[in-house]
């Protein structure tokens, strides 16, 4: 089939929601998350709408088709007809069964639970269609767990492609969707909620109010969708996709069971695989004010990598002192933490906040992301989940680095077998004259009794960027032998005289020179990027010229370039891990060029 | 057997639908189930209202009997087919006879009926499912007591021999066949029928040169297909058939035991057809249907019930019974003011049904709140 593929550019992305321009990127004639339409619809703009569909079941298998209704298809000349086969398809509960007739397409690729299991020919890897149709979604989405299974392989196979899960879409569920990988939406469960009399709004399907002029026609249908997909667009927009998938869950027990399902599975996977970001910057804000925003990936990952991997400065191996969190981030700005530090004297303590609900943060380790970031409702009390979570966390995390005495200032009850525990709290606030008198005391009973050195401010700085560096990059050799100069908080790092790297808490990252590449390769630890041999490099880096990858690569993470296995610069990366080497846009912007 | 099976597969073999479906049936506890039925006693007899050829009301006997069952369920069976559930292994010529005498006894010896139907989970003519001198026995004793006879056959043992045979013992009696769909792909894949549109065309004609009747059944909604594709389709399918049959009986999904779409109803993956498409498909065909000698039958078998042909609970005693008065009165008048909010409904999800990419259908539930019944799946 001579199908001209669709244009398309990824503008946004969070996790596997993405933004997509459709048509000619400088002047797009669509986006996507939209919706795609029959021919019985109303006429929507090509801004919300840029398909049409058709089905002909006359006989079976049924042929299928989908119509561009604008120019979306290089060189934007003309509207296009893309056509594909149904195929037969058993239900999934027959997984175990072959219909023998598998869907075909070009450009469209009907693909069921069955041909995920039975179709040879979607192993190929020159399988690259534009739209890609979940025949079965609306009986995959009445078994517990088979979307999230079907739309994450399908989003990571196929990251190029645009998805869509006909019939289960609506206003109150696109979101969601789009959070798992979905793109194209249709209105089959609006014209549905229509011939009911109920409206299927942005928060779940409602009766009409007839108190204010409101109906159930399918013009009111496609308002709650318009609104729908501009939150859902703004939100992938904004990178807050997450807070609309949270508030829309709820008007449905199957999308809380979904969320939570998709949600174990991505926190069971690497972070270059569930989408995560390394870095943020300090503006963006994480808004974790509901029950389920524990569940997120990204929370999870923080939890687990300070439990099972963080290990605190060199000079600070021998006393924590657990301190309460503040609204204030980073913490270290906020009144109460200012007075924390005049208490805590020495510089060989490792303070570490206990805070909800990344459970634990480690003090160097307060700029980064989500640490800087986020932000919760208080009450004042911690709920038993909580205290459950930093108990745990505090027990993992000290029976790795052997402190040799807790000082307790958060005011959490917290008890251990093999370790002293010295509450320097007693029931009173944090910031209490009483309370900061005991914390100085404790602190320095300590340094006396543990013979701990307060070491040079350079030294203390240093340690605690390795233990940052360990914490983002997995190493800290690219900083043996290396100095610290300038002013906090931005500190310059040089070796030799030379200038390897910035650390910029306003970014909450290591800004390297191209100087330090070759001490990063160095390290092993950071990912690769390699180009297509023989191709001069001179922009970013699009899966065009990259021919392979290695490594777990999340959003900000800095990536060696190699050309025919030569170190040759370096790149930030856009795209996370799923989306290489075959993702639809740019996957790194180009940072050095050596 | 690594890179033989899809991205999500495991490498094992694709098993044949039957074998997933039916292995657990022929499990010891299922036979021993099976088989705790009394052979001497058939399986179900009653009375019904029905119509001679001549369209005069009469009474008729339905005699289901338990028989060793049908030859294609021993190796494969139809997607739908539930009589197996009625079988055992081990049924004597002995117990068949026993059957019939007790049928008689039942029926007080046919009294008051000028109709009876000697079904047999199978081919009634069939020699490996039922003894040749009790079909004679059946066949001779209907024709000498001038009842009306209808027995069931798959077309692919209509043979020629067997139908002169058949005639000769009760001539003009009605050979009712399960064709269920009138497209071969429906057949092989949908129902997994044993045979073609090709071999029904063979038996219809075998049974008009032996000088038989011709019944039709027809299945609407076989599973893995939507309701909207039924629609068009059963439409089409009955038009064609009618002008080859004496009479076509459409039969709406009934979900019965151990059956494959037992097992997809059971998922959420099927749902038996709306009242509302039985009346939409009378609607359509109804004027070129008229026009032949073809009689046309609509019985919703457990009609108005979750496992038979359904609408929304309020409506569903009206409209099962205005389907059931058509098939006596081939009367469009009586679907007149039948009307349900629920129509509108199933109006969209035939539209839903037929634009949209989801061979499977997209039917909800027809009886929750109308409000949880939109609620995001």
């Amino acid at each position: 089939m001579d199908e001209r593929p669709l244009a398309r550019s990824v503008v946004a992305r969070h996790r596997f929601g993405r933004l997509f321009s459709l048509g000619d990127r400088n002047s797009p004639a669509s986006w996507s998350p939209a919706l795609i339409l029959s021919s019985d619809d109303e006429n929507l703009s090509f801004s919300l709408a840029p398909f049409e569909f058709s089905r002909d079941s006359s006989s079976l298998p049924a042929k299928l088709s989908i119509k561009t209704r604008t120019n979306l298809t290089l060189p934007f000349d003309g509207l296009d007809l893309w056509e594909a086969t149904e195929g037969l398809v058993l239900p999934p509960s027959l997984v175990e069964s072959n219909s023998g007739e598998f869907a075909a397409g070009g450009e469209i690729l009907p693909i069921s639970w069955q041909s995920l299991h039975h179709d040879l020919s979607l192993n190929n890897k020159d399988l690259v269609p534009s739209i890609i149709i979940l025949t079965d979604a609306p009986q995959l989405a009445n078994q517990k767990g088979l979307l999230s299974e079907a739309l994450f392989i399908l989003r990571t196979r196929f990251p190029s492609s645009l998805i869509w899960t006909p019939g289960i879409g609506g206003p109150d569920n696109c979101a969601i969707l789009a959070w798992m990988g979905v793109d194209l939406f249709d209105l089959a469960r609006s014209r549905h909620a229509s011939s009911l009399g109920v409206i299927l709004s942005e928060n779940g399907p409602r009766e009409v109010e007839e108190s204010i002029d409101e109906d159930s026609s399918m013009s009111s249908q496609i308002i709650a969708w318009k609104n729908s997909l501009a939150a859902t667009r703004s939100a992938i927009r904004q990178g807050n996709l997450r807070e609309l998938v949270e508030k829309q869950a709820i008007s449905s027990p199957r999308s809380v069971e979904r969320l939570r399902i998709h949600d174990a599975r991505m926190s069971s996977l690497d972070g270059s695989i569930s989408g995560l970001s390394r870095v943020k910057g300090q503006f963006h804000e994480l808004r974790c004010h509901s029950y389920s925003s524990r569940d997120d990936p990204l929370i999870q990952d923080w939890r687990q990598r300070v439990s099972l991997d963080h290990t605190p400065p060199e000079h600070q191996s021998k006393v924590l002192v657990l301190l309460p969190c503040s609204a204030t981030k980073p913490y270290r700005l906020s009144a109460s933490h200012k007075r924390f530090s005049r208490s805590i004297t020495s510089n060989a303590v490792h303070e570490v906040i206990v805070t909800a609900p990344l459970g634990l943060v480690p003090r160097e380790l307060e700029d980064i992301w989500p640490a800087g970031n986020y932000d919760i409702p208080v009450t004042g009390d911690w709920d038993s989940d909580e205290l459950i979570v930093i108990r745990k966390m505090i027990s993992e995390y000290t029976s790795r680095n052997n402190y040799l005495r807790i000082i307790n200032h958060s005011g959490i009850e917290i008890t251990s077998e093999s370790l002293e525990i010295i509450d320097t709290r007693k029931a009173l606030t944090a910031g209490s004259p009483e309370a900061l008198e005991n914390l100085n005391q404790i602190i320095e009973q300590s340094v006396e009794e543990f013979n701990l050195i307060n070491v040079k401010e350079s030294k203390h700085r240093l340690g605690k960027l390795r233990a940052l560096s360990r914490f983002q990059h997995g190493t800290d050799k690219w900083l043996d032998g290396t100095g610290i100069q300038g002013r906090p908080p931005i500190f310059t790092i040089r070796k030799d005289g030379t200038q390897l790297a910035l650390w910029n808490p306003r970014l909450g990252r290591f800004s390297f020179t191209k100087a330090c590449l070759p001490l990063l390769e160095e390290s092993g630890e950071f990912p690769e990027a390699h180009l297509m041999p023989g191709f001069d490099w001179r922009g970013d880096l699009f899966s065009s010229n990259v021919i392979d990858f290695k490594g777990s690569i999340r959003i900000g993470d800095e990536i060696l370039v190699y050309q025919d296995n030569l170190l040759i610069g370096s790149a930030r990366a856009e795209a996370a891990g799923w989306e290489w080497p075959d993702g639809p846009s740019r996957l790194a912007r180009a940072q050095h060029r050596l | 057997m690594v890179g033989a099976s899809g991205i999500l597969g495991d490498g094992s073999k694709a098993v044949k639908i039957h074998h997933l479906v039916k292995a657990p049936e022929n499990t010891p506890q299922s036979i021993s189930r099976r088989e705790s039925w009394d052979a001497t006693k058939p399986a179900t007899v009653y009375k019904t209202p029905e119509m001679l050829r001549d369209g005069t009301p009469c009474t008729a006997a339905t005699v289901i009997l338990r028989t060793k069952g049908c030859v294609w369920w021993w190796k494969s069976g139809c997607t739908f087919c539930g009589y197996f559930n009625d079988v055992r292994d081990d049924v004597s010529a002995d117990d068949l006879f026993a059957q019939w005498e007790e049928a008689k006894r039942l029926t007080n010896d046919f009294k008051g009926c000028k109709m009876v139907k000697v079904y047999t989970s199978g081919t009634f003519f069939e020699d490996r499912e039922n003894p040749p001198e009790w079909q004679e026995m059946v066949l001779k004793e209907t024709y000498e007591k001038g009842l009306e006879l209808i027995v069931e056959a798959q077309a692919h043992l209509c043979n020629p021999e067997k139908l002169s045979w058949v005639a000769e013992r009760h001539p003009g009696c009605t050979v009712a066949i399960g064709l269920e769909a009138y497209d071969d792909t429906v057949l092989r894949f949908h129902c997994n029928k044993g045979f073609s549109t090709k071999t029904w065309r063979k038996s219809v004609s075998d049974l008009r040169d032996a000088g038989l009747r011709v019944k039709t059944y027809l299945l609407f909604k076989p599973p893995f297909m939507s309701e909207g594709d039924a629609l068009n389709l059963t439409c089409e399918w009955l038009k064609e058939v009618a002008p080859l049959s004496d009479e076509v009986s459409i039969n709406p999904m009934n979900i019965q035991k151990n059956t494959v779409v037992d097992r997809i109803f059971r998922n959420r993956e099927y749902r038996p057809p709306w009242l509302w498409s039985l009346v939409e498909m009378i609607e359509r065909t109804h004027d070129e249907i008229s026009n032949s000698n073809c009689r046309t039958i609509v019985h919703p078998t457990a009609g108005g019930r979750i496992r038979g042909a359904h609408n929304c609970k309020k409506c569903d005693v009206e409209v099962v019974a205005a389907i059931e008065r058509y098939s006596v009165s081939r009367d469009l008048r009586e679907f007149k003011g039948l009307d349900c909010d629920c129509k509108k409904v199933w109006k969209v999800e035939i539209e839903n049904d037929l634009s949209l990419p989801a061979p499977l259908g997209q039917g909800r539930d027809r009886r929750l709140s109308r409000v949880d019944m939109v609620r995001a799946p």
